[in-house]
């Protein structure tokens, strides 16, 4: 017997340090390429290696909203406020049982029309639409049966007038100037189907006029260390993907997609609950089998400010939804796996997914077993252990340090003493505490995720500073 | 062992980045002192040119070896935009032959800072007086280089130097599949808006020219010329007649008898707009489009019929023409259009539409 085990924890050792190493590569490259690229773009702009002229794409904003009546003024105020010419902003009421429709007609003086809506992609039926010509972009509030948010997205694409429609969700806040940097790599390259902007956590920001002028580390600790997180995701390792068109998610908070194609992919699938990456999946898989040649993109200079949860319980139940999200969408496109047809996006994008987001919560669940049972059996020496998992710890933060760091690359912000000496001491509660809170989530989140299906996932709001 | 030692690694390539951006974060906070600083050291080798009769040699020479630093001419540029547009003009005069030499040093730098260059022509162009000549294929030559920016930026330079001849060789060059360069063609419509020459000749270079380029070019020159001019009707009606033509080139000339009605036009687009055809829906919610130009009986019958497309975009497009054309709504609804659904939703909203607008016309009056 203690052969077996000695022979089992061999096998598992060279696993974990197998995939240790392949994580740790991974963090490193992404946080290297993304902070040396967010460099490169910061000199590019400086001498005006940019397209900053008025090339207007047409986009159609849609906002999906579900019981948002605290946040949803602010949200459609600082659409208003963006920083260009032609674009419209349909909101889609998804059957809100708060007052979001009455805040949206009654703040925004809207009129109720018979209009028709074409059905491109499926949706349920439409209660009431109501129309505004007072503002600088005609406003559409659509008031629709509960159907979830994907239903909700796809009625915003069957009202939306223009060529590419953007989604934001109704919680966040779009900086001024977001519209104009999210359609730039559209000009840049006829291919591009797809972008997604960078999300930042807005707790600790204010906003005036769609214009960051204070942003500091929020005094909430929780949400601080979602700060570091984002910066790690949204700084580093989208920027890496992006590298090899490999990225295949675009947070549903703001991504721009071309309508024709999302139309002809068949839309946002409703029975998802993270439709947002299972859309993007679905274009790589729509334009590799129609051999189209494609471009899905990153935009890290056009930023949405959004509000991330301050409470465990609500971050627990969002990263729940995300962890169904990412299941379904993989599970439904698991074709994609180690097939030569979808190149990097198989070989390196999902088999990162797989291994990486959707099993680590099992794999470091299995690991502390492992260690538990080596402990049992005398097998483990405590004090290399100590320092293994020292080293892991010093080694994340000091990623997630330089992913944070990376943002005096990006404009209006600026580092402020404090909030260093913050991130330094919350990186490592992170990397040590709430990482293995979060696994622990993430590996429960199946259980009974069928009974949720067409839920928008409740978490408590705060009213959003915009003035 | 391995393992440990590429950990090591990659913790220590990260640490040094960390301290890296540390120190850029302190180097950024003196930024702005910093560039006032070397506007000011720019300023006063630029400032003596202003002076006198003329710079001396040595002051041109060394103003030069500074501006071949692409940092320099953004402090150029900065202290440019602080003087009068006479006083600019005067600068140039008396500079103008650095710009030769500049760009041959330009050329030699890297895409960042070349495409800099071009921006910096593009700006100050038009007050580069006779120097241009020179100037021209030392800045098509960026228009060929890798970076994007470097062929956008280079393109608004040529087209702020006037050059028509050159412009288009570069387009050719760009809108050529096999040259692998791209430029979206909103970039080249808004860029050749800004052509500072004369834009008849450029038109009539266009024309002269046009068989040779691709057809997605064409459509986007035929749209420049739209937004341009509507002189060119003779043109563009061969082009709407011309079956044989891409269909987009004949929608372009579609939109521009939208946008410059012309009799002549009036009977194509009538058929095209009464095509029930479904394979030819574009033609028709084009034409129904352009339709809102062209007052009268006809046109009224074509857009009624046309409210019964299956086609959404025929129907909408119709609608609108005839809500511009200022009919009554009321009466097509109680007329043929009443009994069909679809035309009766449409006409609906398109009569809301005008209530809002005119609501909002009515409440901008007693604001004003």
């Amino acid at each position: 017997m203690r052969d077996f085990i000695i022979g089992f924890l061999f096998c598992a050792e060279a696993f974990f340090v197998l995939y240790m190493i392949g994580y740790a590569s991974f963090l490193f490259l992404s946080v290297t390429v993304g902070s040396s690229e967010l460099y490169a773009a910061r000199r590019r702009n400086a001498f005006k290696n940019e397209l900053e002229n008025d090339y207007y794409l047409p986009v159609s904003v849609i906002v999906p909203a579900h019981n948002e009546g605290v946040t949803i003024e602010a949200t459609i105020r600082s659409l208003l406020a963006l920083d260009y010419r032609l674009y419209e902003i349909i909101v889609v009421d998804d059957g809100s049982t708060d007052d979001t429709a009455e805040i949206v007609r009654e703040r925004f003086n809207m009129f109720r029309v018979n209009r028709p809506i074409q059905r491109r992609v499926p949706c349920k039926h439409e209660r009431a639409v109501y129309e505004t010509r007072e503002w600088k972009v005609p406003v559409t509030l659509v008031c629709k049966e509960n159907g979830g948010k994907a239903d909700a997205l796809n009625m915003g694409i069957n009202a939306s007038n223009y060529p590419y429609f953007l989604c934001i969700d109704a919680d966040s806040v779009l900086q001024y100037d977001s519209l104009d940097k999210i359609v730039r790599p559209v000009l840049e390259d006829a291919n591009t189907i797809a972008v997604g902007g960078a999300v930042r956590p807005c707790n600790g920001a204010t906003i005036e006029n769609g214009r960051v002028t204070r942003y500091r580390m929020p005094k909430n600790l929780l949400a601080s260390m979602q700060v570091l997180e984002y910066d790690r995701s949204f700084l580093a390792s989208r920027i890496l993907f992006d590298k090899f068109n490999g990225n295949i998610i675009i947070s549903g908070a703001f991504g721009l997609f071309r309508k024709d194609l999302v139309v002809a992919a068949g839309g946002y699938d409703t029975d998802t609950m993270g439709e947002d990456m299972e859309l993007v999946v679905k274009l790589h898989v729509f334009c590799r089998e129609t051999s189209r040649p494609y471009r899905i993109r990153y935009a890290p200079d056009a930023v949405c400010w959004t509000q991330v949860p301050e409470k465990l319980r609500d971050l627990c139940k969002q990263r729940r939804r995300w962890h169904i999200g990412l299941f379904q969408s993989m599970m439904k496109h698991r074709r994609i796996l180690a097939n030569v047809k979808y190149g990097a996006v198989s070989f390196i994008s999902y088999f990162y997914f797989l291994l990486y987001e959707l099993f680590s919560p099992y794999i470091e669940i299995f690991g502390l077993l492992t260690t538990l049972l080596a402990f049992a059996v005398d097998l483990i020496n405590v004090p290399f252990m100590l320092l293994f998992f020292g080293i892991y710890v010093a080694y994340t933060a000091i990623l997630s340090l330089t992913a944070f760091l990376a943002r005096v690359h990006t404009v209006d912000l600026k580092l402020y003493p404090s909030d260093m000496f913050k991130a330094v001491g919350l990186c490592v509660i992170e990397v040590s505490c709430l990482r293995f809170i979060m696994a622990w989530v993430r590996m429960t989140a199946l259980i009974g995720y069928r009974k949720k299906r067409g839920n928008w996932g409740r978490i408590e709001r705060k009213k959003i500073e915009f003035k | 062992m391995g393992g440990e030692v590429l950990i090591y690694g990659y913790g220590l390539i990260c640490l040094s980045m960390l301290i890296f951006n540390l120190i850029y974060a302190a180097h950024l906070r003196s930024d702005a002192k910093r560039t006032v600083k070397r506007t000011g050291r720019i300023a006063a080798l630029a400032a003596p040119l202003l002076e006198g009769g003329g710079p001396a040699p040595a002051c041109l020479e060394r103003l030069s070896r500074r501006l071949e630093r692409a940092g320099n001419l953004l402090a150029l540029d900065e202290w440019l935009r602080t003087l009068e547009p006479e006083r600019a003009e005067l600068f140039f005069s008396r500079a103008a032959p650095l710009f030769g030499r500049l760009a041959d040093a330009y050329a030699k730098r890297g895409e960042i800072d070349g495409a800099y260059f071009c921006h910096f022509i593009a700006g100050w162009g038009e007050h580069l007086g006779p120097v241009r000549d020179g100037l021209v294929p030392k800045l098509a030559a960026f228009a060929r280089r890798k970076s994007l920016y470097s062929r956008v930026n280079a393109l608004k330079a040529l087209c702020a130097l006037g050059d028509g001849q050159a412009v288009l060789d570069t387009l050719a060059f760009l809108c050529d599949d096999a040259s692998g360069a791209y430029i979206h063609q909103k970039i080249v419509v808004e860029t050749l808006m800004g052509f500072s020459g004369d834009y008849h000749g450029l038109i009539a270079l266009i024309w002269e020219r046009f068989g040779r380029f691709p057809a997605a070019a064409q459509r986007t020159l035929l749209d420049y010329i739209r937004f341009r001019s509507g002189e060119y009707s003779d043109k563009m009606l061969k082009i709407l007649l011309d079956g044989g033509l891409d269909k987009e080139l004949r929608f372009a000339a579609v939109r521009y008898f939208g946008r410059y009605p012309d009799e002549r036009a009036r009977e194509t687009l009538l058929r095209f707009a009464s095509d029930t055809d479904t394979a030819r829906w574009e033609y028709a919610a084009i034409s129904a489009s352009s339709l809102a130009s062209y007052p009268g009986e006809d046109t009224f019958r074509a857009l009624s019929s046309a409210m019964h497309s299956p086609n959404w975009y025929v129907r909408y497009n119709s609608a609108t023409s005839l809500e511009k054309l200022g009919f009554d709504y009321e009466d097509l609804l109680g007329g043929a259009a009443g009994s069909d659904r679809y035309a009766r939703e449409m006409l609906t909203y398109r009569l809301e539409t005008r209530r809002l607008t005119a609501e909002e016309g009515k409440k901008e009056a007693v604001r004003a």
